[in-house]
C-alpha cells in the first residue's frame, strides 16, 4: 500500500481525513555524511475536519484514533529512534491544537536515516526502504540523492476513490542543506537557493500521483 | 368433439395458468415482493431504458457470449408483466423464490451455457436445471421460477446426530451432509412449488389489501415479529448459543406493507406497519399531540434550507415506554420476564414523569438556517532566498452550519435555575438579555441560549437570538405548518438550497459536477412520519424531482447514469 510506505504512517488514518496536509523534510547534511533530519506533517488546514472526526468512533471503515492514542503511538515511534544505531538527540513536538507533529534527530550516516524513515512504515516496507536506500550519498563523487520505490501512482490507483481524494491538496516538500555548494540537481523542478548550499523542492501530491513530477533527485555538490 | 373441447380446456387452463403467476406463491408466505414490470415500462420504455449506458455495458457483455442477444427483449422474458420473489421459511429451512413471466422460452434457455442446456432435465412441458444444490431453476413456456434453499442453523444443530448418522461415506462430515440433505429438500420443494395447485396468497386478506396498481413495487411482509424469529432462530443462529430463547411473535408488530412510487415530480416509499392492541394504546398516547403551533412564529421558509420537527407528549412517552419495553421484553424472553417488569417499575419509580413532561414537552424543532463563510486560522510556513523556515498563521473561509433549536418547556423556573448554575460554573456567559454558552475551543461555531414563551431556544447566530427576544421573527411557513402537524416528526432537507451552500474549495471535480447536475434536478426531500390511525403507523419517504421532466424515475435513471 501506497500509504504504509508514506512518512508518518501512524497518521494514515488523519491523511484519509483531510483534503490539505503537508510534509516536510528537511536534511541538513554534514561533509562526512552526518546530519540532522527534520520531519513535519502539518495537518493544521483541515484542522477543523480533524476536530469534528475525532468526535467520531470511525470514518471510511478507518477507526478514528484518540489524542492519547495519536500520542502514545508517536511516543512509541520516538522511542525505536532513539534505540536506533547511529542516531541521536532525538526530540519531537505533538501539537494537537493545530494538528502538527514534528520529529528531528542528528544521524551519523545516511543508513541511519534510511533507518528512521523506515521507522514510520509497516515492516515489509521498512525492509524495502532499506533495501532500496531512500537517501544514500557517494563521498567521492559528492552526490546526494533522494530516492524512493514505490509506483505512487499506480498504488494510488489501487485505493479507493473516497481515499484518494485526501491527495488532492495534499504537497510535499524536502529541503536539502549542505556545507559545500551545490553544482547540479536533476530534478528540474527543485530550486537551488541564492547561497547555492540549499535546494528546496515542493510538490503537490496530485502532481505525484500523476506522474507529473517527484521528489526524487541527485544533487551533486562541489568537489 | 370430446378431443376439440379438451384442447379448448387446456387451452384456457395454459392461459389463466400463464396469467397468474401469484398462484404459484403459497398462502403461507412470510414476505412477498412484487415488481410492476408494465407500470416501470410505461414510465420509461423499453428502447430508452436500453439506451442507459450500465444496460448497453450489460448486453454487451452477455453479447460476448450470446451474439444473438441484441436487447431485453432477446432475454426471452416477458418484462411487461409483474415479477415477484416471496420467503417462505420453515423450521428447517428457508425458501426464497422467484418467479418471472417467460415471453419466450427458447431464447430464454439460450441464455445458459452449452454445458448447462445439457444438464436441464425435461419432464413434458417442464424443464428443470438445478445450477448446484442451492438454486433451482424451473420453467415452462410462461413461467420462470428460481429458487433457493438457506438450511436452518438451529435446525441441523439440535440434530446433529440423527443428520450426522446418514452420512453417505466416512469422509462426508456435517457440513456436506447439511448440504446434501437441505439440496435435496430444496430440489423436491422447487417441483412441487412449480406443480402447486393449493391456496395461494391471493387468498389472503391482508395481501390483497397491500395492492396499489399504481406502485412500481410493493413489498408485504405478513407478520414483522414472525419473520424476525424466523430470521434470527433460522439463519444466524445467534441466540442458539446465547440461552435467550427469544419470542419474536410476542414482539407486537403485524403485517408491514411498503409501496414505492414514480410519479412525475416525485418519488415516494411509503410504509405502513401494523401493531397489536398494547402498542396501539401506547402509541396513540405517545404520539397523539400535535407540535405546539406558537413554534411556527419562529420558522421562515426562505431563510432555512432544512428542519426537523418532533412532536411527542414526553409524560406520555415515559410512562408507556417502558411498560411496553418490559412487556415486549419480557414476551421475547419469557425467562427474563420479572427481571424486565421490575426494571421498567424501578425506571418509573426514579422519574417523575410529569415534572419531565413540563420540562421538556416534547415539541422539538431543529432548523438549519444557513451554511455561512466562517475564517478560519491555520498555521503553515514560508521560507526565506535561504529556505529557512518561518511559522505563519494565515486565514482561509470555512463552511459552518446556521441553526436554530427549540425545545419546548412549561417549567421556565427550573430551566433558569439550571442555567444560573452554569452561570456559576462558567458553562454559560450572561449576556444582557440571553446566554452564550462556553463551547470547547474547537467547535467550529458560536450558541446562544435564551428561555422565551415556554421554549428554550439555542442558536450559532447572535443576530437572530437577539431577534427571538425582541419579537423580530419572521414567520413564513406556508405548507411546512401542515406537515408538521399532521406528523409525529418530520425530516425535511430544500436539496436545491443545499446543493448551493456546498462550497466548491470542499468538493472535487467530479463532485462538483454531480452538485451541479443534482442541484437540477432534485428539489425537497421529506420523510415523515405520521400519527397512529387504528392499529396502523405510517411513514413516508419523499423526493421531489424537477418540474420539467417525464417522470421521477427517469430522472433518477438519468441521475444514475451521470454518476456512472
Amino acid at each position: 500500500m501506497f500509504k504504509k510506505g508514506l512518512y508518518f504512517i501512524l497518521f494514515g488514518l488523519l491523511f484519509l481525513l483531510s483534503g490539505c496536509f503537508e510534509i516536510i523534510e528537511e536534511v541538513s547534511l554534514n561533509d562526512d555524511g552526518s546530519g540532522q533530519v527534520t520531519l513535519t506533517l502539518n495537518l493544521s488546514r483541515s484542522k477543523t475536519k480533524i476536530n469534528s472526526i475525532m468526535l467520531l468512533d470511525s470514518v471510511n471503515n478507518y477507526k478514528v484514533p484518540s489524542e492519547s492514542e495519536i500520542e502514545k503511538h508517536f511516543a512509541g515511534i520516538v522511542n525505536t529512534i532513539e534505540n536506533t544505531n547511529g542516531v541521536s538527540d532525538v526530540s519531537n513536538t505533538i501539537n494537537l491544537t493545530e494538528f502538527i507533529f514534528t520529529l528531528s534527530c542528528n544521524f551519523e550516516n545516511v543508513e541511519a536515516l534510511n533507518t528512521v524513515i523506515s521507522n514510520f512504515s509497516s515492516k515489509e516496507e521498512a525492509k524495502r526502504i532499506q533495501d532500496h536506500k531512500h537517501f544514500s550519498f557517494d563521498k567521492t563523487n559528492q552526490t546526494f540523492t533522494r530516492s524512493y520505490h514505490y509506483d505512487i501512482a499506480k498504488e494510488i490507483k489501487n485505493t479507493k476513490m473516497e481515499d484518494r481524494k485526501i491527495f488532492e491538496t495534499a504537497s510535499i516538500t524536502s529541503i536539502y542543506r549542505f556545507n559545500k555548494s551545490i553544482i547540479s540537481s536533476k530534478n528540474l523542478a527543485a530550486k537551488i537557493s541564492g547561497s547555492k548550499k540549499a535546494i528546496m523542492l515542493k510538490v503537490s501530491a496530485q502532481d505525484i500521483i500523476k506522474n507529473k513530477k517527484s521528489i526524487k533527485n541527485q544533487i551533486k555538490l562541489q568537489q | 368433439m370430446n378431443k376439440f373441447i379438451l384442447t379448448i380446456v387446456l387451452f384456457a387452463s395454459t392461459i389463466s395458468f400463464a396469467q397468474s403467476l401469484e398462484s404459484k406463491i403459497p398462502a403461507n408466505a412470510k414476505l412477498v415482493v412484487t415488481i410492476d414490470g408494465s407500470h416501470l415500462l410505461e414510465l420509461v420504455p423499453l428502447t430508452e431504458f436500453e439506451n442507459y449506458s450500465v444496460i448497453k455495458e450489460i448486453i454487451k457483455e452477455i453479447k460476448e457470449d450470446k451474439p444473438h442477444i441484441n436487447g431485453i427483449s432477446d432475454l426471452g422474458f416477458d418484462i411487461n408483466s409483474d415479477a415477484y420473489y416471496f420467503y417462505q421459511p420453515t423450521d428447517s429451512i428457508i425458501y426464497h423464490v422467484g418467479l418471472i413471466k417467460l415471453k419466450n422460452r427458447v431464447d430464454f434457455e439460450k441464455l445458459l451455457d452449452s454445458s448447462a442446456q445439457k444438464k436441464i432435465v425435461r419432464s413434458g412441458n417442464v424443464s428443470h436445471y438445478a445450477e448446484d444444490s442451492d438454486l433451482n431453476i424451473m420453467w415452462n413456456d410462461n413461467i420462470l421460477m428460481l429458487s433457493g434453499g438457506m438450511p436452518s442453523y438451529s435446525y441441523f444443530d439440535e440434530n446433529r446426530e440423527r443428520f450426522e448418522a446418514q452420512a453417505l461415506n466416512e469422509d462426508e462430515g456435517f457440513y456436506e451432509i447439511k448440504n446434501r440433505v437441505a439440496g435435496s429438500w430444496a430440489a423436491n420443494y422447487a417441483k412441487q412449488l412449480f406443480n402447486y395447485n393449493g391456496v395461494s396468497i391471493a387468498s389472503n386478506q391482508g395481501y390483497l389489501k397491500s395492492k396499489d396498481n399504481n406502485a412500481s413495487a410493493t413489498l408485504w411482509i405478513k407478520s414483522y415479529g414472525e419473520l424476525m424469529g424466523g430470521f434470527m432462530s433460522s439463519s444466524l443462529g445467534m441466540l442458539v448459543g446465547s440461552g435467550l430463547n427469544m419470542n419474536y411473535s410476542n414482539y407486537g408488530i403485524g403485517s408491514v406493507t411498503a409501496h414505492l412510487y414514480f410519479e412525475k415530480e416525485t418519488a415516494r416509499i411509503t410504509s405502513k406497519m401494523e401493531v397489536n392492541d398494547r402498542w396501539e394504546k401506547a402509541l396513540k398516547k405517545m404520539y397523539s399531540s400535535k407540535i405546539d403551533p406558537s413554534f411556527f412564529k419562529y420558522i421562515n421558509e426562505n431563510e432555512m434550507l432544512g428542519y426537523t420537527s418532533i412532536s411527542i407528549d414526553t409524560e406520555a412517552f415515559l410512562e408507556e415506554y417502558p411498560k411496553l419495553m418490559s412487556e415486549i421484553y419480557g414476551g421475547m424472553l419469557p425467562d427474563y420476564r420479572e427481571e424486565s417488569i421490575l426494571a421498567a417499575e424501578l425506571f418509573t419509580l426514579i422519574l417523575d414523569e410529569e415534572a419531565i413532561g413540563e420540562l421538556i414537552t416534547g415539541d422539538m424543532l431543529f432548523v438549519l438556517n444557513d451554511i455561512v463563510d466562517k475564517d478560519v486560522t491555520y498555521t503553515t510556513y514560508e521560507y526565506d532566498d535561504d529556505y529557512n523556515e518561518k511559522e505563519v498563521v494565515k486565514t482561509k473561509k470555512e463552511s459552518s452550519p446556521d441553526f436554530t433549536i427549540i425545545v419546548g418547556s412549561e417549567n421556565e423556573k427550573l430551566l433558569l435555575r439550571l442555567i444560573r448554575l452554569g452561570v456559576k460554573h462558567e458553562a454559560f456567559e450572561h449576556k444582557s438579555s440571553y446566554y452564550k454558552i462556553n463551547l470547547p475551543s474547537k467547535t467550529p461555531f458560536d450558541l446562544y441560549a435564551v428561555i422565551k414563551d415556554e421554549k428554550v431556544f439555542l442558536t450559532t447566530s447572535e443576530k437572530r437570538i437577539t431577534n427571538i427576544i425582541n419579537n423580530r421573527t419572521v414567520s413564513q411557513v406556508g405548507n411546512h405548518k401542515k406537515i408538521m402537524k399532521n406528523n409525529t416528526s418530520v425530516i425535511y432537507m430544500d436539496l436545491n438550497k443545499l446543493m448551493d451552500k456546498i462550497p466548491e474549495s470542499e468538493l472535487s471535480e467530479d463532485e462538483e459536477q454531480f452538485v451541479a447536475y443534482a442541484k437540477d434536478n432534485l428539489r425537497n426531500a421529506y420523510f415523515k412520519t405520521g400519527k397512529m390511525k387504528g392499529k396502523t403507523i405510517s411513514s413516508e419517504l419523499i423526493l421531489e424531482t424537477a418540474k420539467n421532466r417525464k417522470n421521477s424515475l427517469k430522472v433518477l435513471l438519468d441521475f444514475l447514469e451521470f454518476v456512472d
